[in-house]
C-alpha cells in the first residue's frame, strides 16, 4: 500500500462548492480514473482519504492536497494522466507523489487579499488596522463562541498593491489541525467597520508554513 | 464570465453552485462553431433537475449534433431570485453564462404542472414576454416538452412550440429544421410553419380555440394546414436505442445522484390512476447487452457509486433477473451498488429480493394504492391481497423492519370502507413481522402515506370528478381515527390544497394562462415546495380571472365534451378511455398489454403490435 500525496488548486469556478463537496468530487474521480485505489475492507467498503486542511467556500487556494492509498506504486506521471477529464472546472492537479510533509507541520496559511471599494477607505482600513493596539473579534465555532484579537494572530501583513477600487494585501493566518483562523473574520471586520462588501473579496491561499515559517512543500 | 457583482452575489446565497456549473462531464463549445444555441431548462432548483434522467439524454443526444450546443439552466432558489432581480442581473446558462435573452432556443421540460410559475420567473428574469403573441424577431423561441405537454393548454400561450412524446429524435430534428430556416432568414411565423413539420412538434399558435357559453369548448380549428389531431414522438426501436454512458456529474448533492439506466420505456399495467402509464405507450424494452454494457461505461465516466435501473416498473422487464446476473459480474469487482427503484409487489420474487437486498439493506417500499380488493381492482392495481401478504413476509424474511406503503385517497367508487381497508392492510402486515419466527430483530414499522388523487388527461380517469376538499378531509379525518389502532402505524397525507391547484392545472384550458400570470406576479412560484406554495395568492388569481375551480377539478366531464386536450394523441384514443372507464364502473379489470391487447391505439405509433402474443 502506497500513501500518495495529490497536490491540487481550487481556483476560478471551483471556490463555489463546498468542502463536503469537494470530498465527493474527489472520490468520484478516483473512481473514475481507473486507478487501483486502496478500499477499506467491511460491508461498505469506501475510498480511504484525507484532505490535509479544509478551505472555505468563496476561496481560492495552491496549495491544497489530499492523501490516499493505492495497491501499486505509479509514477507521478501515470498518476496525472489517470486523473485527466475527471475533474470540475477550476480544480488542477499539480503533483502527485509521496507524502512530503506530515499535516500536524503546519502552523499557518499565507493568503493574498484583494479588497474591493473606495480606495481611499481601504488604505485607511488597512493603516488604521496596522496601528492599532489590539482588534477583537468574535469568533464562532459550532460548539463555541470567543472573542480573539486578531492582532496578536495575524502575522506579516503586507499591503502588497492598491489601484482604483481595490487594494490587494499579504498576511499569514494560524492554520492547521489543532487552531485555524480564517481570513473572512478579518475581512468581516473591515466589512463591519468600513463598508466594504465582504462577499467581493478576493482570497487565495498562496502557503502553508511551518513554526519557523517555512513554506511547506 | 462571473464579474465581481455576480460573485459577491453568489457568495451570499445558500448553495451557490447551482449557479456555476462547470461540473465534471458538463459540454463546452465554440459560440462560433455552432448554428443553433439551446438552453434546456428545468424548471425547478438544480438539484431537482438533476436527478432527471431525461434532461440527461436531451443534453447528450442534443450535443452530439456539431452545430448545436445544449446548454443547462434551472430555476434560481427564491434567494438568488431576489438578488438577481435587485441587482438586474439576467438569468444566464451554466456552460457559457449567455444571458437567456440571447439565446436560439429555450426549452422547458414539463415535468409536472405545480412548476408552471416557474416557467415565467424564468422568462421573467430573462426580460423574455410571457405571451408567444408579444415576442418578436429579437426573442429566442419558446419551446415546451416533457409530460404535461399531453395537456400543456394552461401554458400553451407562452410557448412558440410543443414537443409532444419523446425528444431523443425530435429535439434533434427541430435543432436541424431552426438552423435551415435560421440560414434561409425566414421570419419567426414562417419558421414555425416549418417546425410543425416535423413528428411531434405542436405549434398552439396554429390552433384556434373556442368556447360555448357553459365554459365548455366548442372546436379547436386547425390554422396554416396544422396536423390534427397532432401525434406524439416516439423512439420506435427503443430496444437498440443508445442511452448516455456519460452524464454531467453535479457538484451539489443532487437528489438522486447516481447512475441512471432506462431499462424500459412504457408500462403494460393500465393501472386507471397513473398518467405515466399511458401517456409513454407503447412498451417497450431494451435490450441486456446493450443495458449491461452501457451501464458499465457509464459508471466508469462518471465515478458514480449506485446505478439505478429506472423505469415505470422495472421487474417488467421480461430479463431483469439475467441482467442483474449480468452486472454482478462488474459491480462488485467495481463497488457499484444496483438500486431498483420501481418494483412491483406482484412479480417481486425470492430470488429477486435476494439479490436487492445483497445489494443494499434499508427499507421497502411498495405501493397498494388501495386498501381493499374491490377498490384495487377499480383502479386495476391488480395487486391482491395475498401478494402484498406474501412480499412483507419476503420482506421481513429479507431483514427489513420497515415498510413503507403508497395508497391514494378520492378514488372513484371509493367509499369510507376502502379508507378503513388502508389500515387494515398496514394492521395485517405488522401482525404478519410477529407472526414469523425467522423475523428481524426489532420493532416493525409501517409508514402510509396517502395521497390525494388528481384525475389526469389521457387517463381512464380523466372524465371523474375531483373530490372536493371537504370531502378529502373527511376522510382523512376518519384515516387518523383508524390509524389509532395501532401506534407502529404512521400515516402521512399531502395538503389538499396543492392537489386542487394540481387538478385544475391538469385538466385545464388556455383560460388559465392569466391565471398562471396573476399567481406568479402575486408571488407564486416553487409551487410544489411546501415552503413556497401559497394557496391564497392563487385563489385571488382565480377569483380575479372569475374561475370556479370546480369547473376544472370537480366536474364529471361528460364523454362527448370537447376535452382541452382532444385534439393531441398521445397514442390512447378516446374511445378505449372510455371503455376502460366503464370497466372500472364495474369493478372489471384490464389484463397487461403482455397478456391481452385492448387496442388502445398507441401499437398505431410503433406501426406494429406491441408484443408478439403468439410466442407466449
Ligand atoms: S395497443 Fe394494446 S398492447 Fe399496445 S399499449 Fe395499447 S393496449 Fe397495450
Amino acid at each position: 500500500m502506497n500513501t500518495t500525496r495529490i497536490k491540487f488548486q481550487k481556483v476560478g469556478l471551483a471556490i463555489y462548492f463546498s468542502h463536503l463537496d469537494l470530498q465527493k468530487v474527489m472520490q468520484r474521480a478516483l473512481k473514475k480514473s481507473g486507478l487501483p485505489v486502496w478500499y477499506s475492507k467491511g460491508f461498505n467498503p469506501h475510498i480511504y482519504m484525507t484532505f490535509t486542511l479544509p478551505l472555505s467556500l468563496g476561496q481560492e487556494s495552491l496549495c491544497e492536497s489530499f492523501d490516499f492509498r493505492l495497491n501499486e506504486e505509479l509514477t507521478e506521471a501515470e498518476i496525472l494522466k489517470a486523473m485527466e477529464g475527471t475533474l470540475p472546472q477550476g480544480i488542477v492537479l499539480t503533483t502527485a507523489g509521496a507524502p512530503d510533509y506530515e499535516a500536524k507541520e503546519i502552523k499557518y496559511a499565507q493568503y493574498r487579499i484583494t479588497l474591493y471599494g473606495d480606495t481611499d477607505i481601504l488604505k485607511k482600513a488597512l493603516s488604521d488596522y496596522e496601528s492599532a493596539e489590539k482588534v477583537t473579534v468574535i469568533k464562532q465555532s459550532k460548539k463555541t463562541t470567543k472573542e480573539v484579537n486578531l492582532k496578536a494572530e495575524i502575522r506579516n501583513v503586507n499591503v502588497n498593491e492598491t489601484g482604483e477600487n481595490y487594494l490587494t494585501f499579504t498576511a499569514l493566518f494560524p492554520a492547521g489541525i489543532d487552531y485555524n483562523l480564517n481570513p473572512a473574520l478579518l475581512v468581516e471586520y473591515f466589512s463591519e467597520n468600513y463598508g466594504i462588501d465582504a462577499n467581493a473579496t478576493d482570497y487565495l491561499r498562496q502557503n502553508l508554513l511551518n513554526e519557523k515559517l517555512e513554506i511547506l512543500q | 464570465m462571473i464579474d465581481n457583482k455576480l460573485k459577491s452575489i453568489l457568495l451570499s446565497v445558500q448553495k451557490p453552485a447551482r449557479y456555476t456549473g462547470g461540473e465534471p462531464g458538463c459540454i463546452m463549445k465554440n459560440k462560433e462553431d455552432i448554428d443553433v444555441h439551446f438552453a434546456f431548462c428545468f424548471p425547478d432548483t438544480y438539484e431537482v433537475g438533476m436527478s432527471h434522467l431525461g434532461m440527461k439524454i436531451l443534453y447528450e443526444s442534443m450535443n452530439k449534433l456539431d452545430n448545436v450546443w445544449c446548454e443547462r439552466v434551472f430555476a434560481p432558489w427564491t434567494d438568488m431570485h431576489e438578488k438577481m432581480k435587485e441587482h438586474n442581473i439576467p438569468l444566464y446558462t451554466l456552460e457559457s453564462k449567455t444571458p437567456l435573452s440571447e439565446m436560439d432556443m429555450i426549452g422547458f421540460t414539463l415535468q409536472y404542472e405545480l412548476s408552471y410559475t416557474n416557467i415565467l420567473q424564468v422568462l421573467d428574469l430573462s426580460g423574455i414576454p410571457f405571451m408567444a403573441k408579444d415576442r418578436n424577431e429579437s426573442h429566442p423561441l419558446i419551446i415546451a416538452g416533457g409530460p404535461c405537454t399531453c395537456n400543456a393548454e394552461p401554458v400553451a400561450d407562452f410557448f412558440d412550440i410543443m414537443a409532444l412524446g419523446e425528444g431523443e429524435f425530435m429535439n434533434s430534428e427541430i435543432c436541424n429544421v431552426y438552423a435551415e430556416c435560421k440560414k434561409k432568414g425566414l421570419s419567426r411565423l414562417d419558421t414555425l410553419k416549418e417546425l410543425a413539420k416535423v413528428e411531434g412538434v405542436y405549434v398552439p399558435s396554429f390552433y384556434e380555440v373556442e368556447y360555448k357559453e357553459d365554459g365548455t369548448i366548442k372546436e379547436v380549428k386547425p390554422l396554416y394546414d396544422a396536423p390534427i389531431p397532432c401525434n406524439k414522438a416516439i423512439v420506435r426501436d427503443f430496444a437498440n436505442h443508445p442511452f448516455p454512458t456519460d452524464t454531467v456529474v453535479p457538484m451539489v448533492t443532487a437528489i438522486h445522484n447516481r447512475a441512471m439506466v432506462e431499462v424500459l420505456r412504457g408500462c403494460i399495467r393500465g393501472c386507471r390512476f397513473c398518467q405515466a402509464g399511458f401517456i409513454y405507450r407503447p412498451f417497450r424494452e431494451r435490450n441486456v447487452d446493450m443495458l449491461n454494457k452501457g451501464a458499465y461505461e457509464l459508471c466508469k465516466n462518471t465515478g458514480y457509486e449506485e446505478v439505478s435501473l429506472t423505469s415505470l416498473s422495472t421487474s417488467d422487464h421480461s430479463q431483469l433477473e439475467k441482467l442483474l446476473d449480468d452486472m454482478e459480474d462488474w459491480t462488485q469487482e467495481q463497488k457499484v451498488n444496483i438500486a431498483l427503484p420501481s418494483l412491483r409487489v406482484d412479480n417481486f420474487s425470492e430470488s429477486l429480493i435476494e439479490k436487492t437486498t445483497k445489494i443494499r439493506k434499508s427499507g421497502l417500499t411498495f405501493a397498494p394504492e388501495a386498501g381493499t380488493q374491490r377498490l384495487r381492482d377499480i383502479i386495476n392495481k391488480n395487486v391482491t391481497e395475498e401478494e402484498i401478504e406474501k412480499t412483507a413476509k419476503l420482506a421481513f424474511a429479507g431483514g427489513y423492519t420497515h415498510v413503507k406503503l403508497y395508497f391514494m385517497m378520492g378514488l372513484p367508487g371509493e367509499t369510507m370502507e376502502d379508507i378503513k381497508g388502508i389500515i387494515d392492510t398496514a394492521q395485517k402486515i405488522i401482525e404478519i413481522f410477529w407472526s414469523m419466527p425467522n423475523r428481524p430483530k426489532g420493532k416493525p414499522e409501517v409508514s402510509i402515506s396517502v395521497a390525494t388523487f388528481i384525475p389526469k388527461p389521457f387517463t381512464p380517469f380523466q372524465f371523474f370528478g375531483q373530490n372536493d376538499s371537504e370531502l378529502i378531509k373527511q376522510k382523512q379525518a376518519y384515516l387518523l381515527e383508524c390509524a389509532k389502532v395501532n401506534k407502529r402505524i404512521k400515516v402521512s397525507y399531502n395538503d389538499p390544497q396543492t392537489s386542487i391547484i394540481e387538478a385544475v392545472l391538469a385538466r385545464g384550458d388556455r383560460r388559465l394562462s392569466q391565471v398562471i400570470i396573476d399567481a406568479y406576479n402575486g408571488g407564486a412560484m416553487f409551487d410544489s415546495w411546501f415552503e413556497c406554495f401559497k394557496f391564497d395568492v392563487w385563489q385571488a388569481a382565480f377569483e380575479k380571472n372569475n374561475v370556479d375551480t370546480a369547473f376544472y377539478a370537480n366536474r364529471f366531464r361528460p364523454y362527448d365534451e370537447i376535452n382541452p386536450w382532444d385534439h393531441i394523441n398521445y397514442g390512447v384514443s378516446k374511445k378505449f378511455l372510455i371503455d376502460d372507464y366503464e370497466r372500472s364502473l364495474k369493478a372489471i379489470t384490464s389484463k397487461p398489454c403482455n397478456k391481452q391487447c385492448y387496442n388502445c391505439g398507441a401499437n398505431k405509433l410503433l406501426g406494429r403490435a406491441c408484443f408478439e402474443y403468439n410466442k407466449n
